[in-house]
């Protein structure tokens, strides 16, 4: 019991901390099935931890943050079974850890991203996140020279977001009096809150450019298309979503009591943004060439549904961005697993063609894709289902008419590219040129199995998340 | 006097900075010029945090710029390694290389 009460109260201290000595440790381990193997024990025990407090229904005073760091454990968990041997035919043997360490050290900071409560730690932790980010697709110019500047745009995103949070956080201190997200502190000194309301503007962009929102999200394509393959998840997906997350906890500040008249303002300019991202992200998924580039489109485009549901406010908005974003993260994974599992020589890059024929070598994976495909588009019985559902009345409730005329459009744009994928995978030889599929796609199954279950489990029957995605948004609003 | 203009100037100096380097950071062609304008947006974003948020502050403030002095530092090497691939570290002549790079995968798998 008094274990129990410890991991309640300290679990997500010790999932960050932990992760990153881990991490530390990995780097350092001369014997890469070693270091292997102590990535995926650290990636369960911290997927373990995370779900806890969820099970037990003890989310406490921040279930957001716990739902978010349980959703992103739980997906890192099963990328980190599948890199063992994905990273084993990318690189060799002192540069493997290396890659293991780092991207167990990028989940800590995306894990510290989703729990952070207060300005600087959450600057402090999109900073790390976006320089490990970095240094691990750097480590892809090791084999490919267009995986260099890829990594030099996740650098310089880095450096301007970080430069923007760090003077954000310092304004929204000097506007509201208070480092804190949940907007309770800045009520109280309601008379300054212009440097505050620029504050929070800046720290806004930082978290959307750092998440890839679009406009801002033509560096988290590449970075997606050019990190190694057994990293490619925690990069272009955990990364991505623990952003959007603060993006999440900084836009429900901007609609506390002490923006006044000012909040209306940010509501508009997030469902603006949400807008571009939903026919930026539809339009370059369908011209996708690599199939990890298309992944992250995808994101950006659900990002954008999100934004929108965000935007036009209300309980059921949060919700339908809670539902968008775990959708988006579950189609992601199973796409740039099936890329990895698709691709025999990897270098940087998964090309389309790498999916064709794979319905007929590696049916179980082409399924995969399959399902995430067709949960792309918000299909019924699929997890994006009520997302998109819920988004498109948030918009009407709102008298948003050309918000929900996006979310609509965007599912008709998601249909070309399930339909091109489908088309890849079934109906296509595989060309000579490819070579077959490699071998090792078992340790690929936890992550198909995970984005397929959470995508047909939670379509089929949607109450539990919903019921988790309900409190989560009250406790973001503040409603009873 | 000047210390006194300077103690009210140096914020919306700072933001003029910050400005500056990120103007400098998005639209030069030049990647170490780029990465300069980054890294002085940086400096003026600390200076803003340091100037208007109380020293309990400090820490997390010391915190970011040792994460950013890292980022700079892989950028330095990012395009010492660009410069070495692609035969220089400008937009245009990496564009060319990453126009060649896709064109040699297509013919690869079609």
């Amino acid at each position: 019991m008094s274990a129990l009460v410890f991991i309640d109260a300290h679990g997500g201290a010790l999932m960050v901390f932990g992760l990153m000595i881990v991490g530390a440790i990995c780097t350092v381990t001369p014997a890469p099935r070693t270091a292997a193997t102590i990535a995926v024990a650290a990636a369960i025990a911290a997927a373990a931890l995370a779900t806890l407090p969820i099970v037990r229904g003890a989310a406490g005073a921040d279930p957001l943050g716990a739902g978010a760091t349980a959703l992103l454990a739980i997906v890192a968990a099963a990328a980190f079974i599948a890199a063992g041997p994905v990273l084993a035919r990318e690189f060799d043997r002192r540069t493997r850890p290396i890659a293991l360490g780092l991207a167990l050290m990028a989940l800590a900071a995306a894990l510290a991203t989703t729990q952070a409560r207060d300005v600087l730690t959450l600057t402090v932790a999109l900073i790390a996140g976006g320089l490990l980010c970095a240094c691990l697709t750097s480590l892809a110019v090791l084999r490919a020279r267009a995986s260099a500047p890829a990594a030099f745009g996740a650098v310089l995103t880095t450096l301007c977001a970080g430069a923007l949070a760090l003077a954000g956080a310092g304004l929204l201190y000097a506007g509201l009096g208070a480092f804190d997200l949940a907007g309770e502190a800045a009520a109280a000194h309601a008379g300054a809150a212009r440097a505050g309301v620029v504050g929070a503007a800046l720290l806004l962009v930082a978290c959307a450019a750092l998440a890839g929102v679009a406009p801002a999200h033509g560096w988290a394509a590449d970075v997606a298309a050019h990190t190694p393959h057994g990293a490619a998840a925690v990069v272009a997906i955990v990364a991505r979503v623990a952003a959007f997350v603060a993006l999440i906890r900084l836009h429900t500040l901007t609609q506390a009591e002490v923006f006044g008249p000012l909040s209306l303002g940010f509501a508009y300019a997030t469902a603006g943004l949400g807008a571009i991202g939903v026919a930026a992200g539809s339009i370059q998924a369908i011209g996708a060439s690599d199939a990890r580039r298309l992944a992250a489109h995808a994101l950006t485009a659900q990002f954008g549904g999100a934004l929108i549901a965000l935007g036009a406010g209300g309980i059921d908005g949060a919700i339908a961005a809670l539902f968008v974003i775990a959708a988006g993260a579950m189609t992601a994974l199973a796409l740039i697993v099936g890329a990895a599992a698709a691709r025999p020589q990897l270098g940087a890059s998964a090309p389309m063609s790498a999916l064709d024929g794979l319905a007929r070598q590696r049916p179980f994976v082409a399924a995969g894709v399959g399902v995430a495909a067709f949960g792309l588009t918000g299909a019924p019985l699929t997890l994006a289902f009520l997302g998109k559902w819920l988004s498109v009345e948030a918009a009407l409730a709102r008298g948003w008419y050309w918000a929900a005329i996006a979310v609509v459009a965007a599912s008709f744009a998601a249909v070309f590219v399930a339909g091109q994928l489908v088309e890849r995978m079934y109906f296509r030889e595989r060309p000579a040129q490819i070579g077959p599929t490699p071998a090792g796609a078992l340790a690929l199954a936890p992550a198909l199995l995970t984005a397929v279950v959470t995508t047909l489990v939670f379509g089929w029957n949607g109450a539990a998340p919903l019921e988790a995605a309900r409190v989560a948004a009250r406790a973001m609003l503040g409603a009873p | 006097m000047i210390v006194a203009l300077a103690e009210r100037a140096h914020l919306p100096l700072a933001a003029l900075v910050l400005v500056a380097g990120l103007a400098l950071a998005a639209g030069s062609r030049d990647l170490m010029k780029r990465l300069l304008g980054a890294g002085a947006a940086t400096i003026a974003g600390a200076a803003q945090l340091v100037s208007l948020a109380p020293e309990a502050a400090a820490g997390a403030g010391l915190a970011a710029i040792v994460l950013l002095l890292g980022a700079g530092a892989l950028g330095v090497v990012l395009i010492v390694r660009m410069q070495e691939a692609f035969g220089g570290a400008d937009a245009a002549r990496i564009r060319k290389g990453l126009d060649e790079d896709a064109a040699a995968l297509e013919a690869e798998a079609p």
